[in-house]
């Protein structure tokens, strides 16, 4: 029995098996847009009640802006953005571990209709304030303005927004999140396990980070929340 | 034993209301024992948050690491039912202020790492 | 092949495998205070790895005569397929090597209480400057005529300890012919996890719907009532037609004739306290609960169903070097559930530090916040806090979620109840 075996033997833990896969299938650019097409109009007075009813402010606080780094604030986000996690949680598109369980089951108490009608009235709200910072790390610096053509990374802001506010379709606002939401979230698109991004586009990215460039990405948008 | 039933909690949805069996003790009544530590009082966390509170691929989110005064924050809101929850008002309002301090300083003192990646003392 | 910390040693050094352990090189010296620990349940899991996480240099053992553990919490849901029993069970992989436990594959069977030593059916004496005693609770099965133990491993399981039973009461209520009747005897106070045998009886009728729809299942109460009535009477009126003609799930309190007296297994019938005699397909009968064994033979129950215990810091009342943790001992007001157990356990680990460093313990403080499910739909918490005051255990708090049909909030409760039974199970075994 080799070393690396006998190492994960002792600390994988493999204390159960039969752990639930992400089977759902995956999104492509013509599937994406045909359901952005036919996304409801959305009521933002009655996402406010089904937010309520939803205890959705008891992890992403009161209309939107998250009380911990655990959770992303809503407030601000883009509106195609929120409606299509609803679907991505629902249909396990979108599940990276267990901490999306509950995701999975609020989204499926939902309809279509209140997954619009709630997006509207979290995409209503201002946006959680960004500080820039005032001495950026280079390398994030450099990737969020520039990308790395070396290694075909287009820059951040090119679909995220000059101030990572988000951008057009379905692309979030990343910098009112908190540092440790953003690092955990780039973790999760390198190692494949959060794939509910369109044609791969995150994961393309994410692969080719670093993780020394993972956590300086995070620091540069993050909002300071600890 | 003084059994307090609240009566006055007005929800939005459904039948929210305590059972008939809820029992309530205000944590001022235990002022004046000895302190519980931080420690005692963050490892019955475990269960749900993780040993040291340090679970972090689970829906109950992790508390290793975490802010001294978000947590703080946060325990003193449940504890003081700005809102409903699902079940956190309920576990906070069994502390005092001083507890929930306490709870922070253990809490905010342990790395934002997962146990598993932990050294063990 | 089960690795040592000896292997580990051979293979990396003993400073690699030290560090990755995180266990100090001091940890096996000889001279060092031995805690004796005899249950390898919750209860004991808990206090070996939370005395490790307190001190480096304590030896450890821990005496099990089972290679591994089928963990209770979410057992029930291997009756309607939703988990396996392969799922629930953990080994004893981890207490030994990252937290430098030895794991002794025996049983416990006396102790010397003068000479400090714990006799095991090996014929081994383990010497011990501590012993913790947590060896879950056992049944009194006689409490209703004609039922064993033997019955119990045969066709009767009672399957209130996780394992073959579960599989077995399973293949039973799975396997009985169209239209059957499943009868569930529920046990009088206390016993252990209280929601159980309404949650057992929701999942079976959430697969009966499925696959054998004209079943019943008769739950035949030692009690007047029981935990989370409302929110499980809520539920079954809305999935199974409780309280009609046509339910499938039926309650009979001890105040309507619910508490069973006799099995006879030939006719595979039970009689009740009201001398009603009632034919069934599949009996399971959840017998009345005491003490475990080992504190019967060893005199830690002083003569009482349950073993009394010192309130502030679970020492037994007949030796002071001895602790009783878990669902064995008599902790009023405090129930029987393995989150408790595991919260004793870690407070016993305090005390044992404290006396072994000359320091004062400090103060405990006990929760008990549970789950339950009735469906895969529906889940409820119950938020239970314990006081030392006074020189008594106290009940500071006990609320249970309310019973609210706001289907976005069951559900959540669901993914929480999950959440809660995997992160318990690595909190006392990862």
């Amino acid at each position: 029995m080799n070393k690396r075996l006998l190492l994960l033997l002792a600390f994988a833990s493999p204390l159960w098996a039969g752990e639930p896969q992400n089977t759902a299938p995956e999104w492509t650019a013509e599937a994406w847009h045909e359901t952005l097409r036919n996304m409801p109009y959305g009521n933002a007075a009655r996402g406010a009640q089904l937010a309520k009813e939803g205890y959705c402010y008891t992890c992403h606080g009161d209309r939107g802006y998250a009380p911990s780094r655990n959770a992303p604030s809503l407030a601000g986000q883009n509106q195609a953005y929120l409606y299509k996690t609803m679907l991505d949680f629902a249909s396990k598109r979108w599940w990276a571990d267990h901490k999306d369980d509950v995701m999975h089951n609020a989204a499926i108490t939902f309809t279509k209709q209140d997954y619009a009608d709630m997006a509207a009235y979290y995409a209503q709200q201002p946006k959680p304030f960004f500080k820039r910072v005032e001495k950026p790390n280079h390398v994030a610096d450099q990737l969020a303005r520039r990308g790395d053509h070396t290694r075909l990374l287009t820059p951040c802001s090119s679909c995220h927004g000059v101030r990572g506010e988000g951008g057009v379709n379905e692309t979030p606002m990343i910098s009112g999140q908190s540092a440790f939401y953003i690092k955990r979230q780039l973790e999760m698109y390198k190692s494949g396990k959060r794939r509910n991004d369109v044609e791969e586009g995150m994961r393309f990215v994410a692969e080719q980070l670093t993780d020394e460039e993972i956590e300086a990405l995070a620091q540069y948008y993050g909002n300071g929340q600890k | 034993m003084k059994r307090i039933l609240l009566l006055n909690l007005l929800l939005t949805i459904g039948l929210n209301a305590w059972a008939e069996s809820d029992i309530f003790i205000p944590p001022e009544r235990y002022a004046k024992d000895p302190a519980v530590s931080g420690r005692v009082l963050g490892d019955n966390c475990s269960a749900c948050h993780g040993t040291r509170g340090a679970v972090f691929d689970e829906s109950m989110p992790p508390l290793a690491g975490m802010d001294r005064d978000t947590f703080i924050k946060l325990m003193k809101d449940f504890k003081n039912e700005v809102r409903p929850t699902i079940v956190m008002n309920d576990v906070a309002k069994a502390y005092t202020d001083e507890e929930i301090e306490r709870m922070a300083d253990y809490f905010s003192s342990i790395p934002a790492l997962p146990w598993k990646k932990q050294t063990l003392h | 092949m089960l690795l040592t910390r000896r292997d580990l040693i051979k293979l990396f050094g003993a400073s690699a495998a030290t560090a990755a352990l995180g266990v100090s090189p001091k940890a096996f010296s000889a001279s060092a205070p031995h805690l004796v620990i005899v249950g390898g349940g919750v209860g004991g899991t808990a206090t070996a790895k939370y005395m490790r996480m307190l001190d480096p240099s304590i030896r450890i053992t821990l005496i099990e005569p089972n290679r591994e553990y089928v963990f209770c919490p979410g057992s029930n849901e291997v009756l309607n397929d939703e988990v396996t029993l392969a799922e629930q069970t953990v080994t004893y992989d981890s207490i030994r090597n990252r937290y430098g436990v030895n794991v002794v594959l025996d049983k416990a069977t006396a102790i010397d209480y003068d000479k400090k030593t714990v006799r095991t059916a090996k014929g081994e004496r383990i010497a011990y400057d501590w012993l913790v005693v947590s060896p879950g609770p056992d049944f009194v099965f006689d409490a209703v005529e004609g039922y064993s133990r033997e019955l119990a491993e045969g066709d009767f399981p009672h399957a209130w300890k996780a394992g073959p039973q579960t599989l077995k009461l399973k293949k039973l209520y799975q396997g009985m012919r169209t239209g059957g009747v499943v009868v569930i005897s529920a046990p009088p106070m206390p016993y252990r996890c209280p929601p159980a045998p309404y949650e057992r009886a929701s999942f079976m009728a959430e697969w009966l719907k499925e696959h054998n729809p004209t079943a019943k299942i008769l739950i035949l109460d030692s009690k007047p009532d029981f935990i989370f009535q409302p929110h499980y009477e809520t539920y079954w009126k809305e999935k199974f037609g409780y309280g009609t003609d046509n339910a499938m799930i039926e309650w009979v309190g001890e105040h309507n004739g619910g508490k069973v007296v006799s099995l006879d297994p030939n006719t595979r019938s039970v009689k009740t306290a009201d001398g009603e005699t009632i034919k069934a397909d599949v009996i399971n009968i959840i017998p009345v609960h005491k003490a475990g064994k080992f504190a019967f033979d060893t005199g830690l129950t002083m003569g009482k169903q349950w073993v009394p215990i010192n309130p502030f810091d679970f020492r037994s009342k007949v030796d002071k070097n001895v602790f009783v943790i878990g669902d064995t001992t008599e902790a009023d007001p405090m129930v029987k559930t393995g989150y408790l157990a595991s919260n004793q356990a870690k407070w016993v680990a305090q005390v044992i530090l404290a006396e072994m460093t000359g320091k004062d313990p400090g103060y405990p403080l006990w929760t008990n916040n549970c789950v339950a499910m009735a469906g895969e739909d529906f889940g409820m918490t119950i938020t239970d806090t314990f006081r030392y005051h006074d020189g008594k255990i106290e009940l500071q708090e006990t609320i249970q979620s309310p019973v609210n049909l706001n289907p976005h909030l069951n559900a959540e409760r669901v993914a929480i109840a999950r959440n809660w039974q995997r992160t318990f199970r690595r909190d006392i075994f990862e």
